[in-house]
């Protein structure tokens, strides 16, 4: 046994007045020696009077405590710290909550004020990009009123028809200019429509407007110039009415021909072409109809030396190119016109001339179209 | 401290004489009859019916320990009053729910009084009541042998002195177990030890103990004898 195991037990027996002396070892001996100065501290009472008084006075006082504030009683309202009068009796926890949810508030806006006056370069300017995008995308779409809309096309289209029955070609040709202006955004903002319903319904809407429009614009043709004719036929064609287009124009020399052209240079001067002997003028693009005719500077041919839906070939003499910058288009049998953007003249390393269609005359009748070159002519 | 000092005569030697031997014996048993936990319970709740038991019961245990820090019956039994008003104020707070955690509570209290009235020793010094003691109380100091109430002053004097030079722990183990009369375990169980450290705490401490009253028992042998001589030429 250890000595500390070996005096803990002397020591319950000399608590219980049983120790055996002879069984305490030297080593412990001044140990429980020094134990036995403590019984004089173990045996200690305080006095009987000591005892009433103090249980006397501690029952009074317990009493008058009791009387004032109990021991469990929460503090009257008065006592209670001005804190605990103003917030009475919220829990900690959601005070803290409260706090917690202002100093979140005060940061949210103190950071969003800095947010707004962000400049490029700041650090919060990132932030203020993504704020925006989110503002963006989290406002409501502009609405958009197709009947408004349709309306305005119209009103538009009423415009066209009156100048076309007065006889106003400019008039007229302005009011197209417009009528395909307004139908141009009010596709874009149908476009923009969010809801897939309505979206669809407004373009249901306006795909009736174009269709009840192409009888009007097609009756129209008869009575425009080339240029209007070919500005009406753009517009159909942008409405899927029509696929009449002329992409280029091909001027060679007709092999049957026995003499050629001769080279004329000149980037912007108008190109010399010979007039001796016959041409042929092969037209390609798309929407050819069987009867179409090749028009060679406004003027119409229709010995035609072949046809089809992409390609129309023409013989005319070579005095049907005229002096000067050449215009050659399509007509379709239907009044539809289209004009190339460029023709070539490809004999013996002939090259291109951009063709566009010439303003139209007062009267409204076929003129040849003005030509600006952008690339030089030889002939052969 | 509204005390008649007529009653306190109690001298080392007669204090073992006239100990309740009941209460000296510090198992804390609690009347059948009532359980601590009940009685807690109700003292809690203002009744001063327990409150009486729970006074009645360890009023031992803290006049004791008091005594034995202090050395001195008058000072002891005021550490003692101030201990057990305070336990009156605050034993609405405490988490004692039996009997060895009530005790620590209890004595926790007596051990911060314990340590004001150094403080206020220090702060304002008072003469030694031990003098005072025969003027004021002629009448105990004559009942009893003077030459056994100064030997006895004398013996608590080095116990203390030596007592104050252990460490809190050591001297709280030796009080708690030879003073109170606590088992190592419950020994273990108040100071939230293990019993082997208490153990080893306690060997170590009476080592101490046997060492310190040795010394200033041989420097004061001399001077204890001339006492002796005087007293008995005087009569």
């Amino acid at each position: 046994m250890r000595p500390e195991d070996q005096l803990d037990a002397l020591l319950d027996q000399q608590l219980s007045g049983r120790v055996q002396r002879a069984a305490v070892s030297d080593e412990l001996r001044p140990l429980m020696s020094a134990a036995a100065r403590l019984d004089t501290f173990r045996d200690a009472m305080p006095t009987s009077a000591f005892s009433r008084d103090l249980e006397a006075r501690l029952l009074a006082h317990m009493s008058q405590s009791a009387g004032a504030a109990p021991v469990h009683e929460r503090p009257s309202a008065s006592s209670r710290r001005p804190v605990e009068v103003v917030f009475g009796a919220i829990p900690l926890r959601t005070r803290m909550a409260w706090a917690g949810i202002a100093a979140a508030l005060f940061v949210t806006i103190g950071l969003g004020a800095l947010t707004a006056k962000a400049a490029p370069g700041s650090p919060l300017y990132a932030v203020r990009q993504v704020a925006q995008a989110i503002a963006a995308h989290a406002l409501p779409a502009p609405s958009v009123d197709t009947a408004a809309l349709v309306a305005q096309l119209q009103a538009d289209l009423a415009t066209y028809d009156q100048a076309i029955a007065q006889r106003d070609t400019s008039a007229a040709l302005s009011a197209l200019a417009k009528l395909r202006t307004d139908d141009q955004h009010a596709a874009k903002l149908i476009a923009t429509i969010p809801d897939a319903k309505a979206s669809v319904s407004a373009q249901a809407q306006l795909a009736a407007f174009h269709s009840t429009s192409n009888g009007d614009l097609r009756a129209s043709l008869s009575r425009l110039n080339l240029q209007g004719r070919a500005q009406v036929t753009d517009l159909l064609r942008d409405w899927g009415f029509t696929s009449l287009v002329v992409t280029r124009a091909h001027i060679s020399a007709d092999s049957k021909s026995t003499s050629a052209s001769h080279d004329t240079h000149g980037s912007s001067t108008a190109p010399d072409v010979s007039t001796a002997g016959t041409i042929v003028v092969d037209v390609h693009g798309t929407g050819f109809d069987s009867n179409a005719k090749v028009l060679i500077n406004g003027q119409a041919y229709s010995n035609v030396l072949q046809v089809s839906s992409t390609e129309i070939s023409v013989r005319v003499e070579q005095s049907a190119l005229g002096a000067g910058q050449v215009v050659i288009g399509v007509e379709n049998a239907d009044g539809t016109v289209a004009f190339a953007p460029n023709s070539q003249r490809d004999e013996e390393g002939g090259s291109g001339a951009a063709v566009t269609p010439s303003p139209t005359s007062k009267d409204g009748e076929h003129e040849t179209p003005s030509v600006t070159p952008t690339a030089e002519i030889s002939n052969p | 401290m509204n005390r008649t000092r007529g009653d306190r005569g109690i001298d080392a030697r007669g204090m073992a004489s006239r100990a309740v031997r009941a209460g000296a014996q510090t198992g804390l048993t609690w009347p059948p009859a009532l359980s601590f936990e009940q009685a807690l319970k109700r003292a809690k709740s203002a009744d001063q019916q327990a409150m009486g038991m729970l006074y009645k019961r360890f009023l031992p245990v803290v006049y004791r320990f008091a005594l034995s820090r202090i050395g001195d019956v008058h000072q002891a039994e005021d550490v003692t009053s101030e201990t057990f008003f305070a336990i009156v104020e605050h034993i609405g707070e405490t988490r004692a729910h039996d009997e060895l955690t009530f005790v620590a509570w209890a004595l926790g209290i007596a051990r911060n009084q314990v340590a004001m009235h150094f403080r206020r020793l220090k702060t304002r010094p008072v003469t030694p009541l031990s003098s005072v003691d025969f003027d004021d109380n002629p009448t105990q100091a004559v009942d009893r042998d003077p030459l056994d109430v100064i030997t006895a002053r004398e013996s608590w004097s080095e116990v203390v002195e030596a007592l104050d030079k252990l460490t809190e722990e050591q001297r709280s183990v030796i009080l708690y177990r030879c003073v109170l009369g606590y088992s190592s375990e419950d020994v273990a169980r108040l100071l939230d030890k293990q019993p082997g450290a208490i153990r080893a705490l306690q060997f170590r401490a009476l080592s101490s103990l046997a060492r310190y009253m040795a010394m200033a028992g041989s420097a004061s042998d001399a001077a204890g004898t001339r006492s002796h001589r005087q007293v008995r030429e005087e009569e």
